[in-house]
């Protein structure tokens, strides 16, 4: 008995070594979204109201942007650890940035742990950009300007200067680099589950950027909506793509040539 | 006034579709201003509108109908958000209430907040959506909380709600009142996760440079 624990522990381990692993990643970026000429900005409620689904338990079978764990000193990453029906495991992380200080546009102009915030969150979209397997941004479009982590540019009457963004187009040119540059390898050396997957869950973003985007030559699915996105459309959007990503990759229904994972913003937009 | 996509009269248009509301609704953010008061001049003019949009509260299209209120600016409807609220984890109860606060309600919205949030085991315990409105509710209108209460929040609830207690105690230390929330900052340096550590970091930066708000 005493001779046979100690084996019996070995092969535990050999079994538990032996099980494939693979990683799925999201990286989900929420942009500044601030309602002018209104002070609030909102994106720090929906990034909270976005975690609260994914923390809370799962009501249906085979649902799986739910359970999420916190990892305890990043608040920002979210766990998940599955099994596919090939009996490999499947680690689903899932990084959460929201952009704004406070509620308050005016006051998040004068903090500097604004700047700090934005920084974090545009990095989270660009680093996700090369290396994750979905991307998400949920945010204001600016007209064409692309994604935006800051407080807006703003003209003399303290409006949006619009006309700025379509002409700099600073989000879309700060995107459009990232894309070209090499895509980074998974730490571990595996390779990626799935041709990556760029969201852009803002307003009109498919006449806005998809072309340029395309150009671009960068092999990506891209999720980008045609109209006006109200926000919790916006929301349930995202978690939609989460779910439907997770799912081929627990029904290995996924390949490198994956389909389009076909989720139709459109439909629950103006 | 009436725009190309918009019906002849919205209540013709109520009778036709139940969802002609919400189209309304949803011209009212990401529009121009002429388009958002064309919506609210449309909505105005359904029949029984408070009734209407308090009945779409229970179904899918909440988070508009919360839209619709603030916009058209229902404050008789407060007492009945208040009941709401206990039950939306979203918050956006409480941001519409915000919307609608008035020297009329203002005791009677605090009083409410300042229960709900300080209230133990004995309630319904607020999502973290809600406290952070909250939070940002009683700071914007300076009502004070003790450091002791802070603290309780502080130890008891998630990353982002602990950001949401130190924005609440920065708005008083930069102004020079209440240094006993510096106990707040202090605490914070030392929690979990490192987010909310490296607010604190800037807080204190802010305070040593003298920052006023």
């Amino acid at each position: 008995m005493k001779k046979g624990l100690p084996l019996f522990i070995l092969c535990l381990l050999m079994t538990a070594s032996s099980v494939e692993r693979r990683q799925l990643t999201f990286r989900i970026a929420f942009g500044y979204k601030d309602a002018r000429p209104a002070r609030f900005v909102g994106d720090i409620y929906e990034k909270v109201q976005f975690v609260q689904r994914l923390v809370q338990p799962c009501y249906e079978k085979n649902q799986y942007a739910c359970e999420f764990v916190r990892a305890k000193d990043d608040g920002d990453w979210l766990y998940r650890k599955l099994k596919t029906e090939n009996g490999s495991q499947l680690i689903v992380s899932l990084k959460v940035t929201s952009s704004s200080a406070s509620p308050d546009d005016e006051a998040n102009r004068r903090d500097r742990f604004q700047k700090y915030l934005s920084q974090i969150s545009e990095n989270n979209f660009l680093t996700g950009v090369r290396r994750a397997e979905a991307t998400l941004y949920v945010g204001h479009s600016r007209d064409g300007g692309g994604p935006d982590f800051s407080p807006p540019r703003l003209r003399g009457n303290q409006s949006v200067d619009y006309f700025w963004y379509q002409r700099a187009k600073p989000g879309l040119n700060k995107l459009l680099v990232a894309l070209k540059a090499k895509p980074f390898s998974n730490l571990d050396g595996s390779r990626r589950i799935r041709k990556p997957i760029l969201g852009l869950i803002s307003c009109r973003s498919t006449q806005l950027f998809s072309r340029t985007l395309y150009r671009s030559g960068r092999q990506v699915e891209l999720l980008s909506a045609n109209e006006l996105v109200y926000y919790t459309d916006g929301l349930a959007m995202t978690e939609k793509a989460i779910s439907k990503v997770i799912t081929e990759a627990v029904t290995e229904a996924v390949t490198e040539s994956s389909a389009d994972i076909s989720v139709d913003i459109s439909a629950n937009t103006h | 006034m009436e725009s190309a996509s918009a019906p002849a009269t919205a209540t013709a248009a109520v009778k036709k579709s139940p969802l002609a509301w919400s189209n309304e609704a949803l011209r009212l953010t990401g529009e121009s201003k002429f388009v958002r008061n064309v919506a609210i001049t449309n909505l105005q003019r359904i029949p029984n509108v408070n009734d209407l949009l308090l009945r779409e509260l229970r179904g899918p299209q909440k988070a508009l109908a919360l839209d619709a209120i603030a916009a058209l600016g229902l404050t008789s409807l407060v007492p009945k958000l208040l009941d709401f609220a206990v039950r939306d984890d979203t918050g956006q109860s409480y941001l519409t209430i915000d919307a609608l606060i008035t020297p009329g309600n203002i005791t009677q919205v605090l009083e409410s907040y300042q229960s709900r949030l300080l209230c133990r085991w004995w309630c319904k315990s607020l999502s973290p959506a809600a406290k952070i409105v909250i939070l940002e509710a009683l700071g914007r209108t300076e009502t004070l909380l003790s450091a002791a209460q802070l603290r309780r929040l502080f130890n008891g609830n998630s990353y982002e709600v602990r950001g949401a207690i130190l924005r609440y105690a920065r708005r008083f230390l930069l102004q020079g009142n209440h240094p006993e929330f510096l106990e707040i900052v202090h605490l914070a340096l030392g929690a979990r996760p490192m987010q909310v550590r490296q607010q604190a970091q800037f807080m204190l930066a802010e305070l040593k440079t003298g920052v006023r708000l």
